[in-house]
């Protein structure tokens, strides 16, 4: 494409030159912004998921409420559960990877930029296509997980499973997308000197959900193919009276969904592994230790998924089989926990509010843990199933482990992001307010879950003895409504206040720290070479014959804190061009996928609309391969 | 100094607080849907199981939350340190030892689980077998006429069983996937459509214990309920013989008027009523259904005025419920005396 002259280049193809603006950012290329467009948006839909919540929480406060109807609520908690998991934590990690993968290799971009713009904009039709469900005839209401034959038109005749499927398929691409170019990335675009074990723990993560993802993908997009066919072309995959299984369906759904809890955790396990060791002072114990459990989870996270069908009829060999392998899964686990006690010990700790969600993850996330073996035991799952003591198992390795670390995470590299340091005093109370509240929230699901109160039900009897703790869950829930609304005020005053953030605040121990808050558009002016692991504190001290650290005379800040070059400068660096195409390729998707649901009840109508669509994509496919590699 | 012992007491209330109420909850209770008691043999298993399994994993819970406590206290910067912390980069005999220890601990608990797995899977030779065949959103519950072998026995949402005898629940679904539960009694197992699950407990004492459908099954999933009634073994069989009858209904007055309507009406394209032309297979069977507690899936008193309102519009009491409102085609009148004949069939 190089080879192409500009001059025969036609106008529409030529590549835009805008860096700011609306036209900057629908453009843009750089991992940066596209990891900024990453975070917001998946804010923005953790507000709509927590309203969700809070709606449910209001139906359940009494025995017999009347707040929402059966139906609705039957929407909100498929609604809750598929946008906290597709649409909140995944792409808030997806977030942090993309911001902080090149920056932690030393690279200047991701190995494919503008596959990673097609990511951010298939994740953002994906989302915005299921939730336009809402004026369409209702959004979906057969549970995130949607257990087949609940998913067959014969159950389920509305457009919101149609809707739930295709989008999930949609977010799937976005997924396997993102992953080849991270695993591409950080194999091929390290630094010199940056061997595999040189890496920052939180990159090692990013390699390690990217593989988890390339493989559990596959799996419940098939699913959710035969799902489609089942709805559109009237297969019988699910079908029971043809012959189907619908077995099959929480198989392929289990075996992508386990790996998935994964793809949730280990990200914020990296943060965590990231954090600590920058507020302690000292290095990540067991480095080594960290990064294979991490990859073991991996491992073993593909020979669990039955211990989520306990109690289908699988029979007592699967059941004990996966009982035992269950069980062999919380020992990676709980080495992590040990080595992040590990890595404070002997350090000098200091209570910033990235450390204080750090160790509330580590926190709650033991809790998590051991309600975890407990239904790993499956005759007691067969009590627990399905009860709120699942419930409070899930949030509290979800909530109380994933979404505290992505806090911790965005506290700590917030003025990496954007050059400001955000309040610490609120970020205290954002911390205070969300803990209790999700203790408040979760704690007491365990009672009502061991005392028979099932999940997915919008309403319960009086007499059931879960009214007070009930009640107690709704309050917890608006606590950490009120905590998250701490958060927001803190980023908007941060936004106006003036004050720029030191580019190494915490004194901290990896590359990303090294450049300018926030980076250039080309991360580093020089490449740095890598001698060590935890390269940038060895550049600002070393050890004495006793092991502790001492300044090193000769580092001096003012001039290792990179001075923010422009576009270059100086330096003969040359950023890739931004691009419409991605864009342009994401929008054919939805496009289709709209014409898929159309054609039963538009006929022609609906076929046409398929094939714009896949106009539109072929269009930008073609136009990605054509368009020349840079401006002018 | 202020701030942060504050932080301490609190995290360190927290968790304790949720431990209490953990425990609070364990306890067994009389509340209905209870999974901790003892009144079942299945469920008095699993509690056997599950205690010893908590009472690890509180232990372990005060051990490392504790420790991350101690860690957080001591190591906390103190301001005007006059060096910087030891860079120490781990610990293999630590490691490998924090890697030992918590496997041993979980190869200690494999053991116990997988011999109940086993346990549980066991039928005995003399269990009761009973159907149970769970549709949105309803469970229907059938039994061989004692009388005779090959004839089924029908009835819907109340299951009787004798105390002290080992039931083998033989558990389907006509359409999605349910699941039936009796927390006081056993462990949950699906009813999934195409296959036939097992699930084997006895009631160790006689009562009325409830159940609920416990996989998400659309609409009305949480009012598909249903109630067990565990009775001595002579009273168990007097009812079973009673509901093998044909109906013997009152068929004057009010009464006989509403068996008029009934067998006139779409009721008998569903429902079905031993010994009369209704023979509908889809819906509750009603040939004994003056002699039931409960309505609706258990969800109101079985009173003549609650079979009209349910007839009236079935919808408001369960949503989605697949039994058409009558409010519209019958009038007031009639629903009444079709609810005085259904109560005449005892």
């Amino acid at each position: 494409m190089a080879t192409i002259p500009q001059a025969a280049v036609p106008g529409f193809l030529r590549r835009p030159t805008a860096t700011q603006g609306f036209v900057g950012w629908v453009t843009t290329i750089d991992h940066k912004k596209i990891g900024a467009l990453y975070g917001v948006t998946a804010f923005i839909f953790f507000i709509l998921g927590g309203v969700e919540a809070l709606l449910i929480r209001l139906q359940l406060a009494q025995p017999n409420l009347d707040v929402l109807t059966a139906d609705r609520y039957n929407q909100l908690f498929t609604m809750h559960g598929t946008t906290m998991v597709f649409l909140v934590v995944m792409p808030m990690s997806s977030a942090f990877m993309n911001f902080l993968l090149p920056l932690q290799i030393g690279a200047r971009d991701v190995a494919f930029p503008r596959l990673n713009a097609l990511s951010y904009w298939v994740f953002l039709f994906g989302g915005l296509f299921l939730y336009s469900s809402l004026f369409f005839g209702g959004a979906p209401n057969q549970g995130w997980y949607g257990y087949a034959p609940l998913t067959t038109k014969l159950y389920t005749p509305g457009h919101g499973v149609d809707f739930w499927a295709l989008s999930l398929q949609m977010l799937g691409i976005a997924s396997l997308a993102s992953s080849f170019n991270f695993i591409v990335t950080a194999l091929n675009m390290r630094a010199p000197g940056m061997t595999l074990l040189r890496m920052p723990v939180f990159s090692w993560m990013t390699i390690v959900v990217s593989f988890l993802l390339i493989t559990a993908v596959p799996p419940i997009s098939v699913a959710l193919f035969e799902v489609s066919f089942d709805r559109f072309f009237g297969t019988n995959f699910f079908n029971v009276a043809k012959g189907g299984d619908p077995i099959l369906w929480q198989h392929l759904f289990w075996l992508f969904g386990h790996p998935e809890v994964y793809i949730l955790i280990l990200p914020a396990m990296g943060i965590v592994s990231e954090i600590l060791p920058a507020m302690s002072g000292k290095p990540l114990f067991g480095y080594a230790v960290v990064v294979f459990s991490g990859v073991a989870i991996g491992f073993m996270g593909w020979g669990v998924w039955a211990h989520h069908m306990f109690v289908v009829g699988l029979g007592p060999a699967a059941n004990a089989a996966f009982a035992t392998s269950t069980m062999l899964i919380a020992v990676p686990t709980g080495v992590k926990i040990f080595n992040w006690i590990g890595t404070m010990w002997g350090g000098q700790l200091r209570f910033a509010a990235p450390a204080k969600f750090a160790i509330g993850f580590v926190a709650m996330f033991i809790i998590g843990g051991l309600s975890g073996v407990t239904h790993a035991v499956a005759p007691a799952d067969t009590q627990q199933n399905d009860t709120y003591y699942i419930i409070a198992h899930f949030h509290y390795v979800l909530f109380g482990g994933a979404i505290f670390g992505l806090f911790g995470g965005i506290y700590y590299w917030w003025p990496k992001f954007t050059g400001k340091m955000l309040n610490e005093g609120i970020g205290t109370l954002h911390f205070w307010l969300l803990l209790i509240g999700f203790n408040l929230t979760f704690g007491p699901m365990h009672v009502v879950g061991l005392n028979g109160q099932l999940r997915r039900t919008f309403t319960y009897a009086e007499g059931t003895g879960w009214d007070t703790w009930n009640l107690v869950e709704t309050i917890g829930a608006f606590v950490i409504a009120v905590a998250v609304l701490a958060f927001i005020y803190n980023v908007i005053i941060t936004m106006r206040s003036r004050v720029r953030a030191p580019h190494d605040p915490w004194d901290a121990r990896t590359l990303e720290w090294l450049t300018a808050s926030p980076p250039p558009e080309h991360n580093f002016d020089e490449i740095p070479v890598v001698h060590a692991r935890d390269e940038f504190w060895h550049r600002k001290y070393s050890e004495d014959e006793s092991g502790r650290a001492v300044p090193r005379p000769d580092y001096q800040p003012q001039t290792a804190a990179v001075v923010q070059h422009a576009h270059g400068s100086g330096h003969g660096i040359h950023m890739p061009s931004p691009s419409y195409f991605p864009l342009v390729t994401a929008l054919g998707l939805p496009i289709m996928a709209s014409g898929l649901m159309m054609k039963d009840s538009y006929g022609y109508a609906g076929w046409g609309t398929i094939a714009v669509g896949a106009v539109v994509l072929l269009t930008g496919i073609y136009g990605w391969c054509l368009e020349p590699v840079a401006e002018e | 100094m202020g701030a942060r012992s504050r932080f301490i007491t609190l995290i360190r209330l927290a968790p304790l607080l949720l431990t209490l109420a953990l425990l609070a909850g364990g306890c067994t209770t009389n509340d209905p849907y209870d999974t901790l008691t003892d009144f079942g043999d299945h469920s008095k298993t699993v509690r056997g199981l599950f205690w010893p399994v908590l009472w690890v994993a509180i232990f372990v819970f005060f051990a490392v939350e504790g420790l991350l406590l101690f860690t957080m206290i001591r190591f906390r910067r103190r301001g005007g340190e006059r060096q910087m912390p030891k860079q120490t980069h781990g610990n293999t005999r630590l490691e490998v030892g924090w890697t030992i220890v918590p496997s041993l601990v979980l190869a200690i608990i494999a053991v116990p689980t997988i011999s109940t797995i086993v346990d549980l899977a066991r039928t005995p030779q003399n269990a009761l077998q009973v159907r149970v065949v769970a549709r949105q959103w309803w469970f229907e519950f059938i039994y061989a006429d004692p009388a005779d072998p090959n004839r089924a026995v029908s009835v819907a949402s109340e299951a009787h069983i004798p105390a002290g005898r080992p039931i083998h629940w033989t558990i389907e679904s006509e359409d999605v996937i349910h699941s039936f539960w009796v927390p006081n009694l056993a462990g949950k197992q699906d009813a999934v459509p195409g296959k036939k699950n097992d699930l084997v407990f006895t009631a160790r004492q006689p009562g009325v214990y409830h159940g609920e459908c416990a996989e998400y099954c659309l609409d009305s999933h949480a009012l598909m309920r249903f109630i067990v009634i565990a009775e001595p073994e002579g009273q168990f069989n007097t009812w079973l013989q009673g509901q093998a009858q044909s109906a013997t209904a009152r068929t004057t007055g009010s009464a006989g008027r509403g068996q008029e309507l009934f067998l006139g009406n779409a009721c008998i394209g569903c429902h079905a009523i031993e010994g009369s032309a209704a023979q509908g297979r889809t819906a509750p069977n009603l040939t004994h259904f003056g002699s039931r507690v409960s309505l609706a899936g258990n969800r109101l008193e079985n009173t003549p005025e609650n079979v009209v309102r349910w007839v009236t519009n079935p919808q408001q009491l369960k949503p989605g419920a697949k039994m058409p409102a009558f409010g519209g085609t019958l009038s007031e009148e009639d629903i009444k005396a079709i609810a005085d004949y259904l109560h005449s069939l005892k």
